[in-house]
């Protein structure tokens, strides 16, 4: 085999890593009633009708931080400096098994009690890794009946 | 010539008054070799003796004005000071006390008043605090006060932090404050000034026994009426100090909803920019 062939076999290698590596589509079925606005690159979008928004982002980590401390990060940030209010913590896993975490928070806006789901995975590359966030925002009391079928649905994430 | 017949006339009253208080000095000041104390207590109790012993009895008398020649049963001076405290017998079975064993004893007789409050976020809150006063009223608790959203109770010490507990786990804390209020040498000082008030009363009633003229008499129901209503308020305060020590005070407000974030974070952007991107906020406006 000579280096001419070489060449494109190396490039087909490495962007056959780097897809796996970062996900270039996310794959997810949203739960009953969302309705997919957006699906692009490390962006996937849903809404109900009441307006219950469903929004999956994919973000580059070239310091390959763990999972453990994106948490604490998250936590630091979203509860001591934003001042939520963290109800309920929980670990959760995608189609491939992979482990996360997830939190509800809550806090009030104009008068409004509105909940968030968020979860987040740390998919491992080979430069960099991929930090996967699913975040679902309600009104507290949409949230309550809806919160299920997005977890339900992180099943369906890879 | 009536002011010199009234001065003859109570100076043996004085005299006996006078004999009586040095006496009640003297069998104090032995007491001081028998106890043994917390160094700063033992301190604090030296120096009021000091203070005390170096002023004569008379001279005292004299200055509080109460048996002035021209000053009636109702327009006395202020009463002399009483005489310091008795010390409390020493511990059982000690014959000498390093300072540590004397901390340990002495952390052992602490008094202390628990007082907390808490900020409960909570699915429900007419259930969370029907549950809560149950759990108060099983560990021998009460209900203080009650509104919509907030209750307070009073717990048994002993079941104030057991109780702490139980409302963490009953929802999202979201404020939390307790404070301790050490009483111990409140008390302590309070139990001594009674005693002393409580075996003058019993002089002066001696004292009223053997006095036979208008004067006399008049003049020691005023001191009597004085200790009397000092030693009422100091059992007053005993048993409220009593009580405070006995139940601590727990005020629990429950909410549905969580606060409205804080308007004035500690840092404003996370140092991961990602981190910046998500949130309720983000999500709302940027979607």
């Amino acid at each position: 085999m000579g280096t001419r062939n070489f060449h494109p076999l190396c490039l087909s290698l490495l962007l056959a890593l780097g897809v796996s590596g970062s996900g270039c589509t996310i794959a997810m079925v949203v739960p009953d009633r969302f309705l997919v606005v957006q699906d692009e690159w490390g962006s996937k979008r849903a809404l109900t009708p009441e307006e219950s928004k469903l929004w999956v982002r994919e973000f580059d980590d070239d310091s390959k931080g763990t999972l453990a401390f994106w948490s604490e990060a998250l936590k630091a940030d979203l509860i001591k400096s934003r001042g939520y209010t963290l109800v309920e913590e929980a670990t959760v896993k995608d189609a491939n098994g992979r482990a996360g975490m997830s939190m509800v928070l809550e806090t009030t806006l104009s008068g409004r009690p509105v909940r968030e789901f968020l979860a987040v995975f740390v998919v491992p590359g080979w430069f960099s890794n991929t930090i996967r966030v699913v975040e679902y925002v309600a009104d507290k009391d949409a949230f309550t009946t809806e919160v299920e079928g997005v977890r339900t649905s992180l099943g369906t994430l890879h | 010539m009536m002011r010199a017949s009234l001065r003859a006339r109570l100076s043996p009253i004085l005299t006996v008054l006078v004999v009586g208080q040095v006496a009640a000095c003297a069998s104090v000041d032995k007491s001081y070799a028998r106890a043994a104390y917390a160094p700063e207590a033992e301190e604090a109790y030296r120096n009021d003796g000091d203070s005390f012993e170096s002023e004569s009895m008379p001279a005292t008398v004299a200055r509080a004005g109460l048996f002035a020649a021209d000053s009636g049963a109702a327009d006395m001076a202020p009463p002399p000071p009483p005489p310091p405290p008795p010390r409390a017998t020493p511990l059982p079975g000690t014959t000498t006390t390093t300072p540590a064993d004397e901390k340990v004893a002495e952390a052992s007789r602490r008094l202390v008043i628990y007082t907390g409050s808490m900020a409960l976020l909570v699915p429900q809150t007419e259930p969370a605090i029907e549950a809560f006063l149950a759990h108060v009223q099983s560990v021998g608790g009460y209900l203080q006060n009650r509104s919509a959203a907030s209750i307070t109770v009073r717990v048994p010490a002993a079941t104030f932090f057991p109780t702490l507990d139980l409302v963490r786990k009953s929802g999202q804390v979201t404020d939390e404050q307790i404070s301790a209020a050490d009483v111990t040498k409140q008390v302590f000082d309070m139990e001594l000034r009674l005693q002393t008030a409580e075996e003058s009363r019993k002089r002066m009633l001696k004292l009223l026994e053997s006095a036979t003229r208008m004067e006399d008499i008049l003049a020691i129901e005023a001191q009597l009426r004085r200790l009397t209503d000092e030693i009422e308020g100091m059992k007053g305060s005993l048993r409220t100090l009593g009580d405070q020590i006995a139940f601590s005070t727990l005020t629990v407000s429950f909410f549905a909803n969580a606060p409205a974030p804080n308007p004035y974070p500690t840092r404003t952007q996370s140092r991961f920019p990602w981190i910046n991107q998500v949130g309720i906020e983000r999500v709302l406006s940027e979607f």
